[in-house]
């Protein structure tokens, strides 16, 4: 019993703590959209490490109370107090891929666009009016310029490439990770 | 963090590894198969935990963490594959990888993307998953799939980002 109590508070903790991080998250967003910050990709980065920050900080002072004196938690192992982190962690990076296919998935957009026209297109049409219009040269114009961003390739004057020493090194990862997986058609 | 614990998530994990290479290796498929991989993932968070149990002498709290740890991994990892299969990202990295020092213009790059059939393998895989139905030449969105582009609308919306693409 005094176990599950434990795990219980733990978790509990963890589940808050993610959504207090997704909140600051989407504060942040929020005034960035009304325009009182910077909207570059180093600006989402830095606005995302602090809301992850925010809740770790959140999650520790909970776990410290909880174990603290007059606390529920009687017993309060370090490997517990590691799986929390781990926990908070995933359930951070699972909201950040749901925020990442929301605003960027491929399939999702195909979908919108085909709700957009009524739930019935022509391949051909549907695919040079993806994204509203923005078209497939839009959705490479919007990754390369993103991947420019992160220094992985020089991206200027419409004229793309060569990689940089990090591009390159991602991208043999890429190669031969997809190889092992007999991933074929990809992206 | 204990020994036990550290043993028992890397043998879980190497065995969904192993798993996951495997499978697919011995069975390609286009479609990216995430359900199947959460099966497996989940294999190798229970051989985590029942390992941690025999080695702790099921202590429940040190299970717990394990098993935690286990899932995150496991989380992690999805993530990890989702990306390196679907990224269109990844995939122009993989073809500018080919060109060494040399430049390309953005038009030829977007011509070759677009004249491959990566957009109607994604409508492929939307009407194996049930939510599209291609005919000929044509795309209808089931019922699956109007609920779900709804929901993506009315999440972006939500979350002030919109969807993209």
């Amino acid at each position: 019993m005094v176990a599950f109590t434990t795990m219980l508070v733990v978790f509990s903790s963890v589940v808050v703590a993610v959504l207090v991080a997704a909140a600051l998250q989407m504060g942040s967003l929020a005034l960035r959209r009304a325009g009182r910050g910077s909207s570059s990709l180093i600006a989402d980065i830095v606005a995302l490490t602090a809301s992850v920050v925010g809740g770790v900080v959140f999650l520790w002072n909970a776990l410290w109370f909880a174990y603290g004196p007059g606390g529920w938690v009687q017993e309060l192992p370090y490997s517990l107090q590691i799986g929390a982190v781990f926990l908070y962690l995933a359930g951070c990076v699972g909201l950040m891929n749901v925020q990442s296919v929301l605003s960027r998935g491929y399939t999702l957009r195909i979908l919108v666009d085909l709700l957009e026209r009524g739930g019935r297109a022509n391949v051909d049409s549907l695919k040079s009016g993806y994204g509203g219009g923005l078209g497939i040269g839009g959705l490479i114009a919007k990754r390369l310029h993103s991947l420019a961003s992160l220094g992985l390739l020089h991206f200027q004057d419409n004229q793309v490439g060569p990689l940089t020493p990090l591009g390159k090194l991602l991208a043999e990862m890429t190669v031969r990770l997809r190889k092992l997986l007999r991933l074929e058609m990809v992206g | 963090m204990t020994v036990s614990l550290v043993v028992s998530v890397a043998i879980g994990g190497v065995v969904l590894l192993l798993l996951h290479v495997m499978v697919w290796r011995w069975a390609p498929d286009n479609s990216p198969r995430v359900i199947l991989l959460g099966l497996l993932t989940t294999i190798g968070i229970l051989i985590s935990g029942v390992i941690d149990a025999v080695l702790t002498n099921g202590d429940s709290l040190e299970v717990c963490a394990v098993v935690w740890i286990a899932v995150s991994l496991g989380v992690f990892y999805i993530i990890f594959y989702v990306g390196l299969a679907r990224s269109v990202s990844l995939t122009l990295l993989a073809r500018l990888r080919g060109c060494g020092a040399q430049s390309l213009p953005l038009n030829a790059l977007v011509d070759e993307y677009a004249s491959s059939s990566r957009f109607e393998d994604r409508i492929r895989v939307m009407h194996k998953t049930g939510l599209a139905q291609l005919s000929a030449d044509s795309v209808n969105l089931t019922d699956k799939g109007f609920k779900l582009a709804r929901w993506a609308k009315v999440l972006g919306r939500a979350a002030g980002i919109g969807v993209e693409g």
